[in-house]
């Protein structure tokens, strides 16, 4: 018969044993609520400047390109940038270049734009311009004509009918917003934003990115790109940025990444202390000649 | 609401100077039109809420609106100019209920031309590098023997397949998640060529499962031509390259699964990855084979990097079925790339010099030189 | 075989030339449509190769063929409610994602959670490859184990903490600030090297299949 003690060595031996301490250290924060106060970076400074410096009414082309793979750490940004650019009393206009990217936009009109900011009104403070299929092609046709890339909004009014759509009415293409704000999934994401749109037409560009993509992201920043926040850490630090500036957004709908980032925090101290670990079972196996170079 | 102009005055100080022209390096059908702002839109009046684009195919004819912008703005492509039509335009200021438009200027018209010459750097750079791939590829069919060093990862590879060969395990091949339209790819499926070839010979059992049906296609008759070069037509099963999910999970559930019911001896990923990559990776290393990857995703690489035994990074992934074939002229190719890393390596070095003594030396010349060897590697997106 | 070589040779000599000439341009556009027609259209060869095999292993009870019955299940009722619409509000003629559909229903409660988990299982893989590989095996390892402690520890609370009591002459060494430059600079001129790298495997592979030295999509073969 296999005592407990046994069959606990048998079954935790190895890989399983890390598993289940990168389950406690996931779940305990989770159940505890435990998280931590953020220091915002630079970077992620920069991007917050960059909305906070909006004067009243300008425009601003809100690009929800991401799907609910990437949405735990995107739709954070995506929430936190809606609400700066609403009380800063900025037009949105939202659109997508991914097919699961209406999903997001309704998400954040319905959870955040309308029960928050009941001021803002469709069609003359806010536009869901929907999806159109075309990835960068459409962003280069949008560098010359936005009513030719996106010729209805998600309700199908046609884009050049001002009376009923007013805020399309000095929108002629992408030279006539003051800042893109792009929340980046993967492809098409920001690079294109910045090649075929920003770039080109002269207009800044802040971004959010999943971790993993963002390395790839570094080198348009600070030139092509003001600031990018690195997935949930920066949303996170923007957030925090956000409820420092504006502490009547104290309430748990503001803070989503800053309750996820503590979970990942405690599973990033669980994963040096696996390296250390590791690295001292590796030399004193070495120094017992067990194991070669 | 319109703000009154500080000197009192009620009317609206029209758009000055106001230029067209055809849209150059294009295929006609585009007009550029610029202007100088309306004194009245500063930021100290703020009179002016935006311009109006007006524009007649007649002289005296009726305008109409082709475009509007918003304050601050001085120019405007007008693209629905159809090429050949003279055209007329004129600039109006807006301040609310009041406009004010510029005397008309014209006629223009918009034209074609046969070389985008904008692109003129690409085209230079991609003479060079082209030329001195293909001269290499010539010099390698001619005869001449390159030298080239060795990859672990390509030597790891053929020991898999005799270990394979011994233990009478199968082989997994797993060409990334991208289309055929991808190059990655295709250099995957340049792998499963050479790969399949040697199974075949040694009569190992090769599994490819697959994200997308044009590369199952493609990787099944490769896989079919491979048994029949080997003489072993009758070994072929057609079960080996199958279809399981082009969604990212699905396909790591079907393959995961599949990996460790079939406890293959090693595992081959060439193509490009995103975190399917690590996740396959991983079920791989629990079940312990030796795992081979190449891909140019420089943000997988990490990932495959700590996960599998050996990885072929960027080029060395495109370089990966020169080194298997020993073809003469897959090796010139590659001695082609290393001249263009010659190239690049030459440029960032003379670039920082002359960016450094352009910043250093109070000197045009290196001011000069240092735009110029920009201007060749700079690419507008513009049309 | 001489007629895809000649095929491909056309059409990538003329894509080449349209990018230089502006006439030609439209044609980028309609050859990057006719791929995606092709493509739509090749998925029922997929369909067809996954059907087929999963048939062969439920007839010949291969090992697993239990999962070989759900996977054809699955495929087909997904299939079959989202291609006909079934039990939609608009019925045949309204959307298939449309709230209350059934085939919605599936995305939001069988496809979005499965995989949401399987996403999750790259934590636990993450942290597995990290025990396994940051080792002080030589020196390159070495380097490799401390960039990833420092960028690990500098992207959590404690990042900040451990480097507070620095004098600010000493800012740059403030560990957000030196992960900051290593995301900026080792990291990113690497990133670029194998960017540089890349671009040049890829001009040469193109070449390779343009000349038709290199003929993998059409099977390999001589």
């Amino acid at each position: 018969m296999v005592s407990l003690a046994e069959l606990a060595r048998e079954r935790l031996a190895g890989r399983r044993l890390i598993y289940l301490c990168i389950l406690l250290s996931v779940t305990v924060p989770m159940i505890w609520k435990i998280s931590f106060k953020e220091h915002a970076s630079p970077m992620v400074k920069n991007v917050f400047d960059q909305v906070e410096s909006l004067p009243p009414g300008a425009r601003v082309l809100l690009v929800f390109d991401f799907d609910p793979g990437t949405e735990p750490e995107i739709k954070p940004m995506s929430d936190a940038f809606t609400r700066h650019l609403c009380l800063k009393g900025a037009k949105l206009y939202c659109l997508t270049l991914w097919p699961t990217g209406p999903v997001e936009i309704d998400k954040v009109i319905r959870n955040v734009l309308t029960p928050e900011f009941p001021d803002y009104y469709y069609g003359a403070d806010y536009i869901n311009l929907g999806f159109v299929s075309g990835d960068e092609a459409i962003i280069a046709v949008a560098l010359t004509s936005f009513q030719k890339a996106f010729p209805t909004d998600a309700h199908n009014i046609s884009t050049s009918d001002t009376k009923r759509l007013p805020i399309m009415k000095w929108v002629e293409n992408i030279r006539s917003f003051n800042l893109i704000i792009e929340c980046s999934g993967g492809y098409p994401g920001l690079p294109e934003w910045i090649r075929y749109a920003a770039v080109p037409g002269g207009v800044p560009i802040v971004g959010g990115s999943v971790a993993v993509g963002t390395p790839e992201l570094f080198p348009y920043v600070p030139d092509q790109c003001v600031g990018l926040l690195a997935g949930l850490k920066g949303a996170a630090e923007y957030e925090q940025l956000l409820l420092e500036r504006y502490p009547l957004l104290e309430r748990p709908e503001c803070r989503v990444a800053l309750d996820r980032m503590g979970p990942q925090t405690v599973a990033h101290l669980a994963i040096i202390l696996f390296i250390i670990i590791g690295n001292g079972i590796y030399l004193s196996q070495k120094r017992r000649g067990r194991v070669g170079t | 609401m319109a703000a009154v102009a500080e000197s009192g005055a009620s009317s609206l100080a029209p758009p000055q100077e106001v230029r067209v022209y055809d849209h150059p390096n294009d295929n006609g059908g585009a007009i550029i039109v610029t202007w100088q702002k309306s004194p009245d839109d500063t930021a100290e009046h703020g009179l002016v809420t935006g311009y109006t684009i007006l524009r007649t195919s007649r002289s005296g004819g009726q305008f109409e609106v082709v475009g509007r912008v918003g304050a601050g703005t001085i120019q405007f492509v007008d693209t629905t100019a159809e090429a050949g039509i003279f055209f007329y335009y004129k600039v109006e200021a807006e301040a609310g209920e009041q406009t004010r438009a510029s005397p008309p200027v014209g006629p223009v018209s918009s034209t074609f031309q046969w070389i985008n010459w904008n692109r003129w750097n690409r085209l230079l750079l991609g003479l060079l590098l082209g030329g001195a791939v293909v001269a290499f590829i010539h010099i390698g069919q001619r005869g001449y023997k390159f030298r080239i060093r060795k990859l672990p990862g390509i030597e790891a590879m053929e020991k898999a397949i005799d270990q394979a060969a011994e233990s009478g395990q199968p082989i997994f091949f797993i060409p990334g998640s991208e289309d055929l339209s991808d190059l990655q790819t295709i250099a995957g499926l340049s792998v499963l060529e050479q790969v399949s070839r040697r199974t075949a010979r040694r009569e190992v059992d090769l599994r490819a499962p697959q994200f997308h049906s044009l590369v199952m296609a493609a990787s099944d008759d490769t896989l079919y031509h491979a048994y029949h070069e080997a003489g072993r037509s009758s070994a072929y099963n057609r079960d080996d390259v199958f279809y399981v999910s082009d969604e990212q999970f699905g396909y790591v559930a079907g393959v995961g699964g599949l990996m460790c019911r079939e406890q293959p001896a090693a595992c081959f990923y060439f193509g490009s990855f995103r975190a399917e990559g690590l996740a396959l990776a991983e079920v791989g290393q629990t079940i312990g084979a030796l795992q081979v990857a190449g891909t140019a995703e420089r943000a997988q690489i990490p990932f495959l990097v700590t996960a599998c035994d050996h990885v072929l990074i960027g080029e060395e992934m495109y370089a990966a079925a020169a080194y298997l074939s020993d073809d003469p002229a897959e090796v010139g190719a590659l001695k082609g790339q290393d001249f263009g890393k010659l190239l690049a390596v030459g440029a960032i070095g003379v670039g920082c010099l002359l960016a450094t003594l352009a910043h250093l030396v109070d000197s045009e010349v290196f001011v000069m030189l240092r735009d110029g060897l920009l201007s060749i590697f700079e690419t507008g997106t513009g049309r | 075989m001489a007629v895809p070589r000649m095929i491909t040779f056309t059409v990538a000599t003329v894509l080449i030339v349209a990018m230089f000439v502006p006439p030609l341009e439209p044609i980028r556009e309609e050859f990057s449509n006719f791929f995606n027609i092709i493509a739509a259209f090749a998925f029922v060869l997929g369909a067809a190769s996954l059907l087929g095999v999963h048939w062969r292993r439920i007839r010949r009870r291969v090992r697993g063929w239990g999962y070989s019955i759900v996977c054809m299940a699955s495929f087909l009722i997904t299939l079959i409610v989202g291609l006909l619409k079934l039990g939609s509000p608009g019925g045949i003629g309204g959307s298939a994602i449309a709230e209350g559909s059934p085939f919605a229903w599936i995305f939001d409660y069988v496809f979005t959670p499965i995989d949401a988990t399987l996403f999750s299982l790259l934590a636990f893989y993450v942290a597995s490859a990290a025990f396994r590989a940051f080792r002080v095996r030589n020196a390159e390892a070495t380097i490799m184990l401390v960039t990833a402690f420092l960028l690990l520890l500098g992207r959590t609370f404690l990042g900040n903490l451990v480097t507070a009591w620095l004098p600010p002459e000493m800012e740059p060494f403030e560990l957000p600030n030196l992960v900051q430059w290593i995301m900026y600079v080792p990291m990113t001129a690497g990133s670029r090297a194998i960017m540089i790298g890349v671009a040049l495997g890829t001009i040469a592979t193109s070449l390779k299949i343009i000349l038709g030295i290199d003929r993998p999509y059409l099977g390999g073969g001589k």
